[in-house]
């Protein structure tokens, strides 16, 4: 389970090294290998925004600067270079077609002209830029089955098919395509416009849609009350929707992929772009989760300890905050909670969690499935611009229009599990934190901070190739280890201290 | 928690001074030392300690009344005291005379006034949009609410309300949200007031008040 943690640590530490290796590359760069590198910072960036937000902040990690230069300085391939690209039955539909208005993260986007008289946005894919990816890959030291993949046992197939799937799914326009059209057949909410699908002209670099005009958000943050709430409820009612409707939402919330608009009739429309990164969730776990809202937004009993196991929470991780679960449900779900429209600006969950959790807030986002994680990042995103709109909007009764009678009816209906909920760790814990340092030639290479209860269970923490050496090296017994923590408590102290090879352990309760 | 108890005034007379806090501000002696004489009127208490007439301080006091002018003139009858400012105005509600007492003490003689007294039908506490004639008509309307209810059930309609208009995914609250929520957190023997009083102003609620249950 710690496992989890583990390998995420591990990818943070090697995307920080590739983002330094990336710059290290001092040689005469090819345009094409250059925007390779750019693309692939841009992926990493993003993926590991949400490691970021899933784990701790490791050592060497704190490279942001490395990978944002190299994803803001994306200049667009003039039109000539690309062209080649549209395909002759576009070329022949375009009336006219501009140099790229955007760059994108794999392509850039134009602005063209049918015969017919529409607007079209032309999203094309850079040319050659899945092979250029997969070499730069290749350069990076990021495949090959060596260092810390070696070191700690990783599934490095596991790594390059996830690595692949997501390569794959950002770069092949066509899933991007078919996305979209499910979203806009499927969200129906006040003020959303999701752009058309031209199909006919689709392939697996070129994506066409309709143009869309609009301004960003920032500018409506200074539009009038009645707009701002409009695009409030837009996105809110939106997010739930696809949450609990359609079962997959917009992944990758942040500003550049909206525009905002004026209707005729001086209603705000709010413009979503950009379906390359969705989040699926599936129906058990998402009615559980409405199960839960319902249940707490109407004052009924309920087993939410039932409800996030269903959600795809881990029962034993969660058992350690069985006893905050309900406090903690009504931290979570305040604005749904609220009688009266909720003013998101005031909202300190973060404090809020920290107050009453302390360090065991650990275990809720250790038991997290990551998805879900992806889903909070959602959920955050639409907090933000909820507080930089300045609104308050009235949370149960949108999320009530936007889900239904029908599909809250299936969430009551809804069978929980039922759950053993036996907790195995009995022991009085004193220690606020389980510190983990791997030292590789004197440098820092690892550096993790574990709620202390992990002490118990380091045998799943630590991988079981350097355990074996630990046992050999330092007569390391961690069995008795385990046992003794659980008899004496799990007090501040040193558990042990070691070397293998060129690294230097030391891990410890402080 | 540890929490203010006194205030302290320094002063040329302490002696002079209690007597006046005492006679005129309802205060009563509570102790006197060599040093100090403290006096109390139960919710706040004053030390006044000697100082020589140079380093005399100033005591602001606050005297809330029903009556600004009666308190006002009363207070101005006393041999020491004198006009400094009269009737200034402090917010929509509020009327204030600022007098000056003997030993270094200030009197602001202070009326609250109710939105009845004053004539006014104060806004709705919203977050979203209301419909013109919704807002009038829960304006109006709350005048029937006694003053001292009137706040809370303020607050509450305007609550409610804007939870009916975000069930129809609404951001604009209606006529018909509005009175559903008039009907809802009034209690029950008002509503044959609340009906005709709307009945007066147009409005037929028999329909909203009907939805709720007695
Ligand atoms: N339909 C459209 N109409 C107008 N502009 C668009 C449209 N689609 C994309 N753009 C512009 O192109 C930019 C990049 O597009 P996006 O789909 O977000 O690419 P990526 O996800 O690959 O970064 C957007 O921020 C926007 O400025």
């Amino acid at each position: 389970m710690i496992q989890r943690y583990w390998s995420r640590a591990i990818k943070l530490v090697q995307w920080g090294r590739i983002g330094l290796s990336l710059r290290r590359l001092k040689t005469a760069k090819p345009a094409e290998r250059e925007q390779a590198q750019q693309a692939l910072a841009a992926l990493l960036a993003d993926s590991r925004g949400l490691a970021m937000k899933i784990g701790q902040i490791m050592a060497g990690s704190h490279d942001d600067n490395a990978f944002q230069a190299l994803v803001t300085s994306i200049e667009p391939l003039p039109l000539s270079k690309v062209k080649t690209c549209l395909g002759k039955p576009l070329e022949r539909a375009l009336q006219a077609i501009d140099e790229a208005s955007a760059a994108a993260s794999l392509g850039q986007v134009h602005h063209g002209l049918l015969h017919n008289g529409s607007e079209v946005a032309i999203k094309i894919r850079y040319p050659g830029i899945v092979t250029a990816i997969k070499a730069e890959l290749n350069i990076s030291g990021w495949l090959p089955a060596g260092g810390p993949i070696k070191r700690w046992q990783f599934d490095a197939n596991d790594y390059k098919t996830t690595l692949h799937r997501q390569l794959l799914r950002e770069t092949d326009y066509r899933i991007e395509r078919q996305t979209q059209q499910r979203f806009r057949q499927n969200l129906t909410v006040s003020g959303l416009h999701i752009p058309t699908i031209y199909p006919e002209w689709c392939n697996e670099g070129v994506l066409v849609q309709s143009w869309e005009k609009g301004c960003r958000f920032s500018e409506t943050c200074h539009w009038p009350k009645q707009q701002r709430l409009e695009i409030g409820r837009t996105l809110l009612m939106a997010l739930w929707q696809s949450l609990f409707v359609h079962g997959e939402v917009h992944g990758d919330p942040h500003p550049g992929n909206y525009l905002f608009r004026l209707d005729s009739q001086g209603h705000a429309e709010t413009v979503l772009l950009d379906y390359g990164c969705t989040v699926l969730i599936a129906r058990q776990r998402r009615l559980a989760f409405l199960k839960l809202i319902e249940a707490y937004c109407t004052g009924q009993n309920i087993d939410a300890f039932g409800c996030f196991v269903a959600m795809g929470f881990n029962a034993d991780k969660l058992a350690h905050l069985q006893e905050q679960l309900p406090e903690l449900c009504t931290l979570l779900l305040r604005p749904l909670l609220a009688s009266k429209p909720f003013p998101v600006a005031h909202w300190q969950l973060s404090a809020a969690l920290q107050s009453l959790l302390g360090e065991k807030r650990w275990w809720f986002r250790a038991a997290g499935p990551a998805d879900l994680m992806l889903l909070l990042r959602a959920f955050h995103g639409v907090n933000q611009q909820l507080a930089q709109l300045d609104v308050a909007l009235p949370w149960w009764p949108l999320l009530k229009n936007a889900v239904g009678a029908e599909v809250l009816e299936q969430a009551r209906q809804l069978d929980l599990p039922t759950t053993a909920t036996a907790n195995n760790v009995t022991a009085r814990t004193s220690a606020r934190r389980l510190c983990v340092r791997i030292w590789e030639d004197g440098l820092p290479a690892i550096s993790m901070d574990l709620p202390p209860e992990a002490a118990t269970d380091l045998a799943s923490l630590i991988p079981s190739t350097v355990l074996a050496q630990l046992n050999a090296e330092d007569g390391l017994d961690l069995p008795a280890l385990s046992q003794r923590l659980q008899r004496e408590g799990i007090s501040p102290q040193d558990l042990f201290n070691g070397h293998s090879g060129s690294k230097h352990y030391r891990v410890w309760l402080e | 928690m540890d929490f203010v108890t006194t205030i302290i005034h320094p002063v040329a007379n302490p002696i002079g001074a209690a007597a006046f806090l005492c006679n005129t501000l309802g205060f009563q002696k509570k102790s006197s030392s060599t040093d100090a004489l403290v006096v109390d009127n139960g919710s706040v208490a004053v030390r006044l300690v000697f100082r020589p007439a140079q380093e005399q301080g100033v005591l602001h006091v606050e005297l809330q009344t029903q009556n600004l002018g009666a308190a006002t003139a009363t207070l101005l009858a006393l041999p020491a005291v004198t006009l400094l400012q009269e009737r200034v105005a402090i917010g929509d509600t509020r009327l204030e005379s600022r007098l000056q007492g003997p030993y270094g003490i200030i009197i602001t003689v202070a009326q609250e006034f109710t939105e009845d007294e004053l004539d006014i039908l104060p806004p709705l506490p919203t977050s979203l949009m209301w419909d013109g004639q919704a807002e009038s008509c829960i304006r109006q309307i709350l005048r029937l609410i006694p003053i001292d209810f009137r706040d809370g059930a303020r607050l509450r309609i305007t609550e409610r309300a804007e939870m009916l208009a975000g069930e129809n995914a609404a951001i604009t609250v209606t006529l018909d949200n509005a009175l559903q929520a008039l009907a809802d957190i009034t209690p029950h023997f008002q509503h044959p007031l609340l009906l005709s009083a709307l009945q007066q102003q147009g409005i037929d609620a028999s329909d909203q008040f009907q939805r709720v249950q007695p």
